[in-house]
């Protein structure tokens, strides 16, 4: 467990330090900014929707609130309103004489009693205030009510419906009083129903459901005239100063008692003092709701924890392949700047062999002439000692003439014979010339030659030049490694159909990464300084022959390990090879 | 007596071209030297045409190439060599297309030389005979 828990810390810290400093921060913004760029407009949009389903729940609970309240208001109206006329219509059918007699009081209240079950009696004032008929079961006969308030209010308006009072029965009720005109005198009488307060609260408890947490009458001074259905509450309701009155139209509030969201409607029952209080459980309550922001922040969470791992996933995608963008760029610089330095050498090379070419044949001309006359003089003093000493600047002027022509043919300069080539045939050669050399150093080859290796159009000696200095190296390689035993592997094979691939193992001293960027390069030597072995002309030679007939080469080594040069060299085809192309 | 085998070398550099010049002469050629194509010419108007001509490559005002086509109208018989101290290998086949004999590369090693003026006075022999024998026939 604890190994593949440090694994996998290895890994982590490997993906994301591998980089140089640039790239990883580079790494750092990409995912940054990824991670902000996609999880912005996720939060962004759930921001949205958050509030615009709140809105719309939230409307939609204050429709339904008002709908509500009205509908409540109309069911305790029409109650009223029907009492009301029976009342009214009572004091018309009948005479103040014929209401006055006990009798024809009790029937008809024995009538009303069977419809309306919170009436508590019915009663007739006279025009002097003092009540002279009563039906019901307090003893409430005689008493005066010329000062009553509502006795004052029925006088002036016809018919009155009273607030919730005590009155001289000492018990909560309100009555629907209507005044009528004695005949032939200015004086009225009044007739009164009394109703019980229960009836009221009957019908909040009707209005209650699941969906309404309260219910409950006020009047306009904003005292409490029914039961408070929810009593935990009775506090809060006691005060009403932030609700504005109005008679028609319902008045909506949202508000919160005891963590408890609510939609507070308000409402004036009609010819009534009270006010209809109702209390809704607001939008924050319903299902839907709660199931919707269950969604929303599901779905956000999930989106959120996808795109992290998402980003970072990205962020190392990325940097791999600017990484590797990066790579693939410096090489081609590399290539590009080298191909460049030697084009200008080759250049250089081909300048300053023409120059001293030049001055050279005239010396070779000079000497030659000097040699002939020399050969038709007879006998002359010190002739031999001449003829020795123009030799000698024969010598030296073809060592130059080799040098410069080496020169040339690093510029390409030499006119190569092109011809087709069957490597494993120079391979053979080039080995069988050096092996001798290589057994004194405990040197064995191991070759791996394609039987039916496609032959290739270039120049065979150029050819031999390729493999003898990189076989020559690859021996120089394990002579200064020491190594007990040395191997040069050699393998040809078909790479496809257009190239033929050629390594060129040894298990020799290695180069670190500093100096396979310059091995191409002239005159750069690995070999020991104090042997002279080397002129750093070798693979530069072997590079630029390569590089003439269409052909790559690569090197790969590790210090004290290996080294393996691996060239490709396109096959000659009908339709002709690179090097025809290019001529 | 047997005619000596007439060699022009036209080259920019005196030195040189005086001295293979000269050393020719030693080994039995008759030799003019010139310094550019102009002067070749005064000795070709003059009647002296050589059977074989040096050219060298790389000349101020007219080079080599361009020296060729000249020479092939003034002298269509002269058999042409090519000396260069560049080593052009596009030059050579250039020179080729044009009509030379061969190209040679400074500094020359003088047996070379003649052994390739002797291939070249050999196909101009050759060339004359088949000419000869054509005129007979027609």
């Amino acid at each position: 467990m604890n190994s593949a828990l440090k694994r996998f810390w290895l890994n982590l810290k490997g993906i994301f330090s591998p980089y140089p400093k640039g790239l990883k921060n580079f790494q750092r913004v990409f995912i940054t900014l990824f991670l902000f760029l996609s999880i912005t407009p996720i939060i962004v949009l759930t921001w949205i929707s958050y509030y615009k389903y709140k809105n719309l729940i939230r409307e939609d609970s204050l429709k339904q609130a008002h709908l509500y309240t009205y509908n409540a208001k109309h069911t305790i109206e029409s109650y009223l309103n029907q009492l009301k006329n029976t009342v009214l219509l009572i004091s018309e059918i009948y005479s103040f004489e014929e209401l006055s007699n006990p009798k024809t009081l009790d029937y008809i209240f024995e009538q009303l009693k069977k419809k309306y079950e919170g009436l508590v009696d019915i009663s007739v004032i006279g025009p002097d205030g003092i009540q002279i008929a009563y039906s019901g079961p307090f003893n409430l006969l005689g008493k005066d009510y010329s000062e009553s308030f509502w006795y004052q209010k029925v006088l002036t308006r016809k018919v009155y419906i009273s607030e919730v009072f005590l009155g001289y029965r000492n018990v909560p009720h309100f009555i629907i009083a209507v005044s009528q005109k004695l005949n032939g005198k200015q004086q009225y009488w009044v007739l009164r129903a009394s109703i019980d307060k229960e009836t009221l609260d009957r019908f909040l408890r009707r209005i209650k459901t699941d969906e309404v947490y309260n219910a409950f009458l006020i009047n306009e001074k904003r005292e409490v005239q029914s039961s408070i259905l929810n009593l935990r509450f009775n506090q809060v309701y006691t005060k009403f100063e932030d609700l504005p009155y109005n008679e028609k139209e319902v008045i909506l509030k949202e508000l919160e008692v005891e963590d408890k969201y609510l939609v507070r409607s308000l409402v004036n029952i009609q010819d009534t003092p009270w006010f209809l209080v109702i209390d809704r459980y607001n939008y924050q309550h319903k299902p839907a709701w709660n199931l919707f922001l269950q969604d929303l922040i599901t779905i956000c969470t999930i989106s959120i924890v996808l795109l992290i791992p998402m980003s970072i996933y990205l962020g190392i995608w990325l940097t791999r392949l600017v990484k590797k963008f990066e790579d693939e760029r410096e090489a081609v610089l590399i290539k590009a700047e080298q191909t460049n330095r030697l084009a200008s050498l080759g250049r250089l090379s081909a300048g300053v062999a023409h120059e001293i070419n030049n001055p050279l044949a005239i010396i070779n001309e000079k000497v030659g002439l000097i040699k002939d006359l020399l050969a038709k003089m007879e006998d002359i003093p010190y002739k031999d000692k001449l003829l020795k000493q123009i030799e000698g600047i024969k010598r030296a002027i073809e060592r130059a003439k080799f040098i410069t022509y080496q020169l040339l043919e690093f510029a390409r300069k030499m006119s190569p014979k092109l011809d087709f080539v069957q490597i494993n045939e120079v391979i053979e050669e080039c080995v069988g010339f050096l092996e001798k050399e290589a057994s004194y150093y405990n040197i064995r080859f191991e070759k791996k030659l394609q039987p039916d290796l496609p032959l290739v159009l270039a120049d065979y000696g150029q050819m031999q030049q390729v493999f003898f200095n990189l076989i020559n190296n690859a021996i120089d390689a394990i002579i200064e490694a020491k190594r007990q035993e040395g191997v040069i592997k050699i393998k040809t094979s078909q790479l496809n159909e257009n190239f033929i691939e050629i390594v060129v193992q040894d298990n020799g001293i290695g180069m670190p990464p500093e100096m396979i960027k310059r091995v191409f390069e002239p005159f750069f030597t690995t070999k020991l300084e104090k042997e002279k072995k080397g002129t750093g002309l070798g693979l530069f030679i072997t590079y630029e022959i390569i590089e003439k007939f269409g052909g790559t080469i690569l090197v790969e080594s590790e210090k004290n390990k290996e080294t393996t040069f691996k060239i490709l060299l396109p096959v000659k085809t009908d339709g002709g090879s690179f090097y025809e192309e290019k001529a | 007596m047997k005619k000596k085998p007439k060699v022009l070398v036209v080259d920019d550099e005196v030195d040189f071209g005086e001295t293979l010049a000269e050393r020719l002469e030693l080994r039995g050629f008759d030799t003019k030297f010139a310094e550019n194509i102009e002067e070749a010419h005064i000795f070709i108007e003059q009647g002296w045409i050589p059977d074989v001509i040096l050219l060298d490559l790389k000349m101020p005002k007219i080079d080599g190439l361009k020296g060729v086509e000249i020479f092939k109208k003034s002298v269509p018989s002269a058999c042409i060599l090519m000396i260069t101290g560049h080593g052009s290998v596009s030059a050579g086949i250039e020179g080729m297309k044009k009509g030379i004999y061969d190209y040679l590369i400074k500094p020359v090693d003088l047996e070379e030389l003649i052994g390739k003026i002797n291939e070249c006075l050999k196909m101009k022999n050759k060339n004359n005979l088949k000419s000869k024998l054509d005129c007979e026939a027609s």
